[in-house]
C-alpha cells in the first residue's frame, strides 16, 4: 500500500551559531497518518518538527539548508512563501496547553477570524464543531463566554487541539501534547489524535515510548542530529533495523 | 545493573531451572528404557510436579515483566517467547509421563529401536536447552535436521510393530518430545533474529529464511 507523502525533507541542516543540530535529514512524512519523533533530548526532533511550519525562524541564529517539501512540490522556505498562510495550514500544539487570555470561544475562534471571516454564523458553527471533535463541547458549551484561563489542563490541552483543527489545517504537529497532563486527560488526548488522522496527518514529538507505540503509524528515531531509523511503529518496536534503536527503545543506552 | 536487565536475568535463571528439570525427565526416560528399569519409569510422574510449579512461577514473572518494565524489541521477543516456553517445558513433561503410562502394557523386552529413538530425542532436547541458554542460533537450526531422523524412527516402528498398540504410543510420545524440541529452536530464532521460521514447507526454507 503506497502512502501519499504530505511532507518531506531533503538534505536538510539546521544550525543553531556553530551547532550543528540536525544532519543532512531526509524524511518523507505519509498523508493522514500519525508519525512519531523519538531520541533522547537534545537529538533534533523537536528542532525538525519545527521546521515543519517555520517555527525556527523565530529563534536567533537559526541555519537551515536543505529543503522541506509541502505536499511534494512546495518548498516552504522558499522566500515568497507565506509563512502566515502556512502556520494556518500546519498547525502545532505544543506541550503545555496554552490557552489565550481570552475566552473559550474566542481562542477556537481565532485563527479563523485571523484568516479574514466576518460571518458570525459561520465562526460560531466552525467553533461547536471543532470543540466537538475534541469532545469538549459538552464540557464547556454553558461557558463558552468563560476565560479559557480556568479550563483544567487536560481541557485545556484539548481547547488548543480545538483552536488548530478550527482553521482545517493539513498537518497537526504535536510537541509532547500529554507530558504535562495526568494519564485519563492523556488517554483523551491520545484517543482524540488517533482520531485526528482520518482527516490530518500528525506529527508528534514524545519522550514516551509506550504513547509512540500505541497511537503512531510510524515512529522515526532520532539521534544526536541524525535520523537513525524510521519504520512502520509496529517492526520498529518490536524488531528494529539499527542496533542504535534497539538500545535506545529497550533503555540500554549510554 | 539496569532494572530490566535485572527482571530479564531473573526469569532467565528460573526459565533455566524448568529447563533443567525438563531435561532431567527426558533423561531418566531415556536411562530407564535403556535399562528397562521399569521402578524408574513411574518415578516420572513424581517429577513432573516441578515443572507444573515452574511453569506458574514463570507465567507470572513474565506477565508482571510486562505490566511493570514494558520491554521492546529482544527483550518484548525474548519475554513471549517464555511464554510459549514454559507451555513446551510443561507438555514435555506431560509426554514422559505418557511414555511411563504406556510401558506398563508394553510387557517382555524393551525393542532396541525405541532405546534408540529415546536417545535420539533426548538428544535435541540437550541441544536445544543448551542452545538457549546460550542464544546460540547456529545450533538450534541444527535442530530442525534432528527432528528428521526422530519423525523417520517413529514411522519404522510403527510399522514393524503392527500388533503392539503400547509401543506405538511411546513412539508417539518420544516423537512429540522432539517436536517440542523444534519449536524451542525455533524460539530461540525469533528472539535472537527476530525472524519467524516456523511452518515453511521445507525444512531448507526454514533454515534459509532471512526475514519476515
Amino acid at each position: 500500500m503506497s502512502n501519499n507523502i504530505k511532507l518531506s525533507t531533503e538534505n536538510l541542516d539546521l544550525y543553531y551559531g556553530q551547532t550543528h543540530a540536525l544532519k543532512n535529514i531526509g524524511l518523507e512524512i505519509p498523508e493522514k497518518k500519525i508519525t512519531a519523533f523519538i531520541g533522547p533530548s537534545g537529538c533534533g526532533k523537536s528542532s525538525l518538527m519545527r521546521c515543519f511550519n517555520r517555527m525556527n525562524d523565530l529563534i536567533d541564529g537559526v541555519r537551515i539548508e536543505g529543503k522541506v517539501l509541502l505536499n511534494a512540490s512546495e518548498d516552504i522556505y522558499d522566500k515568497k512563501h507565506d509563512v502566515t498562510s502556512l502556520r494556518r495550514r500546519v498547525g502545532m500544539v505544543f506541550q503545555k496547553p496554552n490557552p489565550f487570555p481570552k475566552s473559550i470561544f474566542d481562542n477556537v475562534a481565532y485563527g479563523i477570524r485571523v484568516a479574514g471571516e466576518k460571518d458570525k454564523s459561520k465562526i460560531e458553527s466552525i467553533v461547536e464543531s471543532s470543540l466537538k471533535r475534541v469532545g469538549l463541547w459538552n464540557e464547556v458549551h454553558e461557558r463558552l463566554n468563560k476565560s479559557a484561563m480556568q479550563l483544567s489542563g487536560g481541557q485545556a490541552q484539548r481547547l488548543c487541539i480545538a483552536r488548530s483543527i478550527a482553521t482545517e489545517p493539513d498537518v497537526i504537529l504535536m510537541d509532547e501534547p500529554t507530558s504535562a497532563l495526568d494519564p485519563i486527560a492523556t488517554q483523551l488526548v491520545e484517543e482524540l489524535t488517533f482520531e485526528l488522522k482520518d482527516r490530518y496527518t500528525v506529527v508528534i514529538v514524545t519522550h514516551n515510548m509506550q504513547q509512540a507505540a500505541r497511537i503512531s503509524d510510524f515512529t522515526s528515531f532520532f539521534y544526536l542530529g541524525e535520523l537513525i531509523e524510521t519504520n512502520p511503529t509496529k517492526k520498529l518496536f518490536t524488531n528494529p533495523d539499527s542496533e542504535l534503536t534497539e538500545k535506545y527503545i529497550t533503555g540500554r543506552f549510554g | 545493573m539496569l532494572q530490566i536487565e535485572k527482571s530479564i536475568q531473573e526469569l532467565r535463571e528460573n526459565l533455566e531451572k524448568m529447563t533443567n528439570a525438563t531435561e532431567g525427565m527426558v533423561c531418566d526416560v531415556k536411562e530407564a528404557l535403556e535399562a528397562e528399569d521399569r521402578e524408574a519409569l513411574e518415578g516420572l510422574f513424581k517429577s513432573d510436579k516441578v515443572l507444573d510449579k515452574f511453569e506458574m512461577i514463570l507465567d507470572q514473572q513474565a506477565v508482571a515483566l510486562l505490566a511493570q518494565i514494558n520491554p521492546m524489541a529482544t527483550d518484548l521477543r525474548f519475554v513471549f517467547s517464555v511464554i510459549k516456553l514454559t507451555v513446551d517445558l510443561e507438555r514435555i513433561g506431560d509426554e514422559c509421563k505418557n511414555v511411563a503410562r504406556e510401558m506398563r502394557s508394553v510387557k517382555g523386552a524393551i525393542v532396541p529401536e525405541l532405546k534408540e529413538m529415546a536417545v535420539k530425542t533426548h538428544d535435541m532436547i540437550k541441544a536445544a536447552f543448551e542452545a538457549l541458554l546460550k542464544q546460540d542460533t547456529k545450533k538450534a537450526r541444527e535442530i530442525l535436521l534432528m527432528d528428521d531422523e526422530v519423525d523417520k524412527l517413529e514411522y519404522a516402528i510403527i510399522g514393524k510393530y503392527t500388533n503392539n498398540i503400547g509401543i506405538a504410543f511411546v513412539a508417539k510420545a518420544l516423537e512429540r518430545i522432539a517436536d517440542h524440541a523444534t519449536n524451542i529452536a525455533e524460539n530461540i530464532v525469533f528472539v535472537m533474529e527476530g525472524i519467524d521460521i516456523r511452518h515453511e514447507n521445507s525444512i531448507q526454507n526454514r533454515l534459509e529464511k532471512k526475514t519476515k
